[in-house]
């Protein structure tokens, strides 16, 4: 199996629920026939409770499945791989989390016709990821992808590095937790502890995906807070060789997949892909001292004044209707108006060769 | 008009709301801007024995209400905090009736050279921040701290994995309060368009604040609350009177800002403790008190675990 730089993958969660749903994904324009992870016995483990987290967030208790796989497996798998085979993708079960029952459900679904498995180690205890790994890896033949989340440490990427021999793809992180999701109105029934996924993990998922990118040399999948071409993008120039989906197409709907990978060309994914790690894989000259000043576009400029709301230096003033004025001496260089301003109308600039910015409309 | 005046280790704080270290209390003359604003409290940004070398980009925002950032602690020296900038934050703590917190860092030796200095200026209690898990290590760092300063001492701990109240219930007994939690990482967003770092440090990687920061802080702060008897402050993406009744329901007695202020000025502070009181108000309570641990209680008895 290869995956090409334009592939947009379901995550395995809520999103791909069933044998329909995914191949709903795969009209979408995903990539491959991902399915929701299923074990042998779900338990609490398949827990529905998702709650939204702000607007492109979600918490969730990282369910599988509410149907064991001896049930899933003559059901859902037999359509989710014949509907594969009709539209001429993979098709890639995801299990989950004990030794004893990846291994089961691995070999019955590499010889079912499986193309690949994920091993979502979501509930795997930490210690145990290792040996289940080499287990199923040494009864089947197909690729398998190594999902992995932050709550077994924050060394993903020696983790992966450790792992390479073993795992042919790793897809980080999916989820960050534990969290605690609250509700003031009633506090009783609250969410509770569980994960978070979507924008507000994104950062935390490209940190994971560079760091491993940099360490191994198996496709490393950008799995959290994806939901447009340009994320997608950034994700690849990290490092990433495919993205994972699930909180935008539970939000939007299955076409998500099909709008990120069509966004997604525009980037000529084959050139960006791993961009940032050549130039910056080492690191880039550090700079600490104010070398650059804000300067002003002043016709992108929309007078909106938060950029002197943002600037705690007193370096910047902006009232209303009016282009804002830039003192260079007491500017710190750090950078929160350039990056918060919403048009995009300011950039840095050698500070030598910008004395003062202003003006009137 | 329900009650948001919290009474804290012999200080009183006017509303539940204060700075976290930050920017936003980089200098004398914003914690002057931060009473003014309405705090509840002042709390100055840290200071250690030598100011740090901060890289240029250092902060960049990130979706609507979160941050990126490399701030590490002051850039301006021990000695300006120790003229001037504490004497200005000082003198309008007392104007506006306000306690003041100051916050250093971070090894033994920089507290007890510090500690004795800063307490010297009259403030009111000294927060210390924490970056390591190791139990031994941080005792060590508390008890450089505890044996400096007569003042009550915040241990400001830092998100890792595990139970965040282990490392809390190894620390009780050396400090008056736990500050939770302080920003996570490291973290990394890119400018997709050039594929260039949008921050100065090595590869561009920053901690992450703000609101994507919120369920992690409420588990931290209830991970801390449920094993230990001493206040716990509450930090981490509060952009709503209602995230700061959520933090009270995990166990907080107080929370910090930074980030929300940075994005809505120095009078945001009045708003969010005019918020709170309006939502007791509306909900039928007469104190922020009778909030504190209202989820808390429930999740002990429930015997919540993921």
């Amino acid at each position: 199996m290869r995956f090409d730089a334009l592939t947009v993958l379901p995550g395995p969660g809520p999103n791909v629920s069933g044998a329909a749903a995914a191949a709903e994904a795969v009209r979408g324009g995903a990539g491959a026939l991902v399915l929701q992870t299923v074990t042998v016995a779900p338990g609490g483990r398949a827990d529905p409770v998702r709650a939204p987290h702000g607007k492109d967030g979600a918490f969730h208790r990282l369910a599988c499945s509410p149907v064991p796989f001896d049930t899933w497996f003559p059901t859902e798998f037999a359509a989710a791989a014949a509907a594969a085979r009709a539209a001429g993708v993979p098709c890639i079960p995801s299990i989950g989390y004990r030794r004893e029952d990846v291994v089961l459900m691995g070999r019955r679904l590499a010889a079912a016709g499986a193309d690949a498995l994920i091993f979502d180690t979501a509930h795997t205890p930490t210690p145990e990821i290792g040996p289940a790994l080499a287990s199923l890896k040494a009864l089947v033949g197909v690729p398998v992808i190594l999902l992995l989340a932050p709550h077994h440490g924050e060394d993903l990427p020696e983790v992966c590095a450790r792992l390479e021999p073993f795992a042919d793809a790793f897809a980080l992180i999916g989820a960050f937790g534990p969290v605690l999701s609250l509700d003031a109105e009633a506090p009783a029934a609250s969410p509770g502890l569980g994960f978070l996924s979507g924008a507000p993990v994104r950062p935390i998922m490209q940190r994971f995906v560079f760091a491993a990118a940099r360490l191994v040399k198996k496709p490393v999948i950008a799995y959290g807070g994806i939901s447009t071409g340009a994320e997608a993008a950034e994700a690849l120039m990290l490092g990433a060789s495919a993205v994972m989906v699930t909180t935008a197409a539970v939000s939007r709907g299955p076409s998500v997949y099909g709008q990120i990978a069509a966004d997604l060309r525009a980037w000529d994914p084959a050139k960006i892909k791993g961009e940032y790690i050549r130039k910056y894989g080492h690191g880039q000259r550090v700079v600490t001292e104010k070398e650059e000043t804000p300067e002003l576009i002043p016709d992108a400029c929309i007078t909106c004044t938060f950029c002197e709301t943002v600037c705690f230096y007193d370096a910047l003033v902006a009232p209303v209707r009016t282009l804002p004025t830039l003192a260079a001496e007491p500017c710190f260089q750090c950078g929160l108006c350039v990056s918060a301003c919403p048009t995009g109308a300011l950039t840095f600039r050698p500070r030598d060769s910008v004395t003062q910015m202003g003006g009137s409309s | 008009m329900a009650r948001i005046a919290v009474d804290l280790m012999g200080m009183r704080f006017k509303t539940p709301i204060i700075p976290a270290a930050g920017p936003n209390v980089g200098t004398g003359e914003q914690l002057r801007r931060s009473a003014e604003g309405g705090a509840g409290g002042l709390l100055a940004k840290t200071v250690s024995t030598k100011a740090a070398e901060v890289p240029r980009p250092d902060m960049a925002k990130y979706g609507l209400t979160g941050m990126l950032n490399h701030e590490l602690w002051t850039e301006l020296s021990l000695q300006q905090w120790l003229e001037r900038e504490y004497e200005i934050g000082l003198a309008a703590a007392r104007e506006h009736g306000l306690p003041f917190i100051a916050s250093m860092g971070y090894t033994p030796d920089d507290l007890r050279h510090i500690g004795p200095l800063v307490e010297a200026k009259g403030v009111d209690a000294i927060e210390f921040t924490i970056h390591y898990v190791d139990p031994a290590l941080v005792i060590d760092i508390a008890r450089a701290l505890r044996e400096s300063v007569r003042v009550p001492i915040i241990a400001k701990l830092t998100p890792h994995k595990g139970d965040l109240g282990e490392l809390a219930a190894a620390l009780e007994p050396h400090v008056d309060a736990f500050a939770c939690i302080n920003s996570y990482g490291p973290v990394l967003t890119i400018d997709p368009k050039w594929s260039e770092p949008v921050l100065g440090s090595t590869h561009g990687y920053g901690w992450l604040s703000g609101s994507p920061l919120k369920p992690l802080a409420l588990r931290c702060v209830y991970e801390v609350a449920r094993r230990v008897q001493k206040p716990v402050i509450g930090i981490g993406g509060i952009v709503t009177a209602k995230d700061v009744i959520e933090f009270f329901m995990a166990g907080a007695s107080l929370v910090e800002v930074c980030t929300i202020i940075m994005y809505r000025g120095q009078g945001y502070y009045a708003k969010l403790a005019r918020g709170v009181s309006d939502w007791l108000d509306t909900h039928g309570y007469s104190s922020i008190d009778e909030v504190r641990g209202l989820y808390l209680r429930q999740a002990g008895v429930r015997g919540d675990a993921v």
